[in-house]
């Protein structure tokens, strides 16, 4: 070591006491609670303690001789070599950096925190620079902890912002500045309203009356403004903070940037409507084919007949009784079609907005019969309905319980249309209590139970591509459960079983 | 063989139209029978001579299709089969090349109808006399080499009461001017046809012939003849129904 530090006591290096003195200092060198750097003027090192090396992991060979900058983070070289430029101009001995956190790199890269102190000496060799360097975390286990919060704060990927009770911010981190665009120095101090669009104002007064109660307000969405001007959506949460005498000092507030979350819903939003939209075409589609197949034939008759009596005035012999069969006809089949169109108008209206309203049981049945009977009748699927009690009224919107009926029917005739084995579809109503309970059974096989879980949700479809939206159930079950009942598949008898219960409408 | 000769079938499971049709064809002066769907029609063609059947598609039971499917395959196939459908459940294309005669749609005039089984009803040797009246707005131009070669090639084929073509152009349904050219035969065919459908994208047509000039008349009968093809009109020119009468003629 001796060699190593020719400037120490230079001038006393011949006599025995100097050379006590010089045991000492080396002794002290090697043992004081610190880690000492010295460099010379060019910040290349001529000595380190052993403190050094364990502090930063390098021997003392693979030091000595190198730049301090080894023992600096990248990234805050500059401003070092700022800082000791600025010490051998004013070099009175002084710790570095007041107000800023200085690091320490270590040989395996890592960085940590260090409170370094800096001093220097004047000798032949010229002046020398010793640094005490101190693990900042080491000195004081709280102070660690406390590193460690603001590591924790300033890594998260959420806006923590401070702020007193008086509505001012005090403390802003890395996020805080990512999501709302103001620097920590631009914000602290500022008032909250800072992030507030105009006229949302009101928010504050809320949220302070809350805290002041000592409640924690639970993550909400609220739209927020940027330094750009531009609002964003974030999801907030606020929690009160009390002194250690329990008195509310201020409040911690955390924001998350939502938009992302916010764009997906709007897109996922705008997709479930397109779906739904072209699962409702679909659906309209399919029944205006029945629809048109119910009235081709009435309308064939009518046609037919209208020819006939043309022909009469033509030839101008009118025979009375063809006359009469002829006109009876056309308005006998007039009134089949008007009866099945009647029935069209009111299904065909999106009813989710109308009135809970008393309606007969067994009319919602005959409207929904009108328009598949024909179906049903020409792929010779029998189609059998309980005759319902007149009397029996159900409270319910009247063109949700039709749809779904219909949906039903339909489902249940295309399990049974393309079988072998008599085909029929049952429609029961009955009253139990105070309910009245609506079954469609059919013959066809049923449901097999690996997909009994999975039928009611929306887009779940065994029907061939461009047969079915995989919509209907799961609409159906969300009619129904707007109407206060619960769609629910059973089996009886081996055959598919859907049933729902609607309150009963009692009459006072 | 005469309206006023035959017996019509008619299959319909509307009660009020199958009494219309049958009123109009007793009015001609027809023997008449009616069932209501296709079964009792197999039933009833069964048990005795039945000229025409006129059927409706959609039915209880057994549907149209499927009559007209029985009533070709059956040994002592001799009615003829015409559809008044409100929805074809299928494509006429399938419709011709199964043997139907005429697909009408519903409502249908009681004339047109008449001239239809009228037309059904005629002998071979009364088919495709009368030209049409007016020019057609398209016309089906096509040189082959010989009629041998476009068989064998299979850009034509011939069924009972048209042929299947491969067109260059595309046509639009409807009538069509005929100038059918077979240079190593020395014929060129003139008449007058209506396209029943067209199929792209091979392009291919289904004609159905309504006039063939006085020359070439007996030529193209031959060649049409019922123990030619089951098919009215031939679905493809590249499958025939019966392909090794074909190589007969």
């Amino acid at each position: 070591m001796h060699s190593l530090i020719p400037s120490l006591g230079a001038q006393e290096q011949s006599g025995e006491a100097p050379r006590a003195t010089q045991h000492v200092l080396e002794a002290l060198f090697e043992c004081v609670p610190a880690a000492i750097v010295v460099s010379d003027e060019g910040g290349r090192i001529v000595l380190v303690n052993a403190l050094v090396e364990e502090l930063f992991g390098y021997s003392r060979k693979e030091l000595l001789g190198q730049t301090i900058e080894i023992l600096i983070p990248e990234r805050f070289r500059g401003l070092y070599m700022e800082h000791r430029h600025q010490y051998l101009q004013d070099p009175q001995r002084r710790a570095m950096g007041a107000g800023v956190e200085l690091y320490g790199r270590r040989k395996d890269g890592t960085e940590f925190t260090i409170d370094a102190i800096l001093s220097s000496v004047e000798t032949q060799q010229g002046k020398l620079i010793l640094s005490l360097i101190q693990d900042f975390a080491k000195r004081d286990p709280a102070v660690g902890f406390r590193l460690h919060l603001t590591a924790l704060v300033n890594s998260s990927g959420e806006a923590i912002i401070g702020r007193t009770l008086d509505g001012v911010i005090c403390s802003w981190n890395q996020s805080a500045e990512r999501i709302f665009g103001y620097s920590a120095e631009e914000a602290i101090g500022q008032p909250i309203f800072l992030l507030y669009p105009p006229n949302t104002e009101d928010e504050e007064s809320d949220v302070l009356s809350r805290l002041k109660r000592g409640e924690t307000i639970n993550a909400h969405d609220v739209v927020r403004r940027r330094k750009d001007g531009q609002n964003i959506d974030v999801s907030v949460s606020i929690s009160p903070i009390f002194d250690p005498m329990g008195n509310l000092v201020g409040a911690s507030k955390v924001a998350r940037d939502i938009t992302e979350r916010k764009q997906m819903e709007a897109e996922l939003e705008v997709r479930r409507a397109q779906a739904m939209t072209s699962a409702r075409l679909s659906e309209l589609g399919m029944m205006a084919g029945s629809i048109a197949h119910e009235i081709n034939n009435p309308l064939a008759v009518i046609h037919a007949s209208a020819s006939d009596l043309l022909e009469m005035a033509e030839t101008g012999v009118v025979p009375v009784k063809e006359l009469e069969i002829a006109s009876a006809r056309i308005r006998r089949t007039a009134d089949r079609i008007s009866k099945i169109v009647k029935s069209l108008r009111q299904i065909a209206r999106k009813g989710n907005n109308d009135p809970f309203q008393r309606a007969s049981a067994g009319e919602i049945v005959e409207q929904v019969l009108d328009l598949c009977r024909e179906r049903f009748r020409v792929h010779s699927v029998q189609l059998d309905a309980t005759i319902v009690d007149a009397g029996l009224h159900v409270l319910c919107r009247e063109v949700q319980i039709a749809q779904v009926l219909l949906n039903l029917l339909l489902n249940a005739f295309d399990a049974v249309v393309e079988g072998t084995r008599e085909k029929w579809v049952r429609i029961e109503v009955r009253s139990c209590e105070d309910r009245v309970v609506f079954t469609v059974i059919d013959s066809g096989p049923g449901v097999p139970a690996e997909l009994k879980a999975r039928i009611m949700e929306p887009f779940f479809t065994t029907k061939p591509v461009g047969k079915g939206t995989g919509l209907g159930l799961s609409l159906s079950k969300a009619f129904v459960e707007d109407n206060g009942g619960d769609l629910i598949l059973s089996e009886r008898e081996n055959h598919t079983c859907f049933s729902f219960a609607l309150p009963r409408f009692k009459e006072t | 063989m005469q309206l006023k000769a035959a017996t019509i079938l008619i299959v319909d499971d509307e009660p009020d139209l199958r009494d219309i049709l049958a009123g109009w064809f007793r009015r001609e002066g027809s023997r008449v029978l009616v069932a209501e769907n296709g079964r009792e029609a197999l039933n009833v063609i069964g048990a005795g001579q039945v000229d025409v059947v006129v059927s409706d598609d959609r039915m209880p039971v057994m549907d149209g299709i499927t009559l007209l499917k029985n009533v070709k395959a059956s040994e002592h196939y001799k009615s003829s089969v015409m559809f008044i459908s409100g929805f074809a459940d299928i494509e006429p294309r399938e419709a011709y090349d199964l043997g139907i005669e005429a697909v009408m749609s519903k409502p249908v005039e009681r004339k047109e109808l008449m001239a239809v089984v009228t037309r059904v009803l005629a002998e071979r040797k009364e088919l495709w006399c009368l030209p049409p009246v007016g020019e057609a707005e398209a016309i089906l131009d096509v040189v082959f080499d010989s009629l041998d070669l476009a068989l064998s090639q299979r850009r034509l084929a011939f069924g009972r009461g048209g042929f299947c073509i491969h067109s260059t152009r595309k046509l639009r349904e409807g009538p069509v001017d005929l100038l059918l050219d077979f240079q190593a035969d020395k014929r060129t065919v003139k008449g007058h046809g209506v396209v029943r459908w067209t199929a792209p994208p091979e392009v291919e047509v289904g004609v159905e012939i309504t006039y063939i000039d006085d020359d070439n008349r007996a030529w193209i009968l031959s060649l049409t003849g019922p123990n030619v093809s089951l098919s009215f009109i031939p679905r493809t020119t590249a499958i025939a129904t019966i392909p090794a009468m074909h190589t007969k003629v």
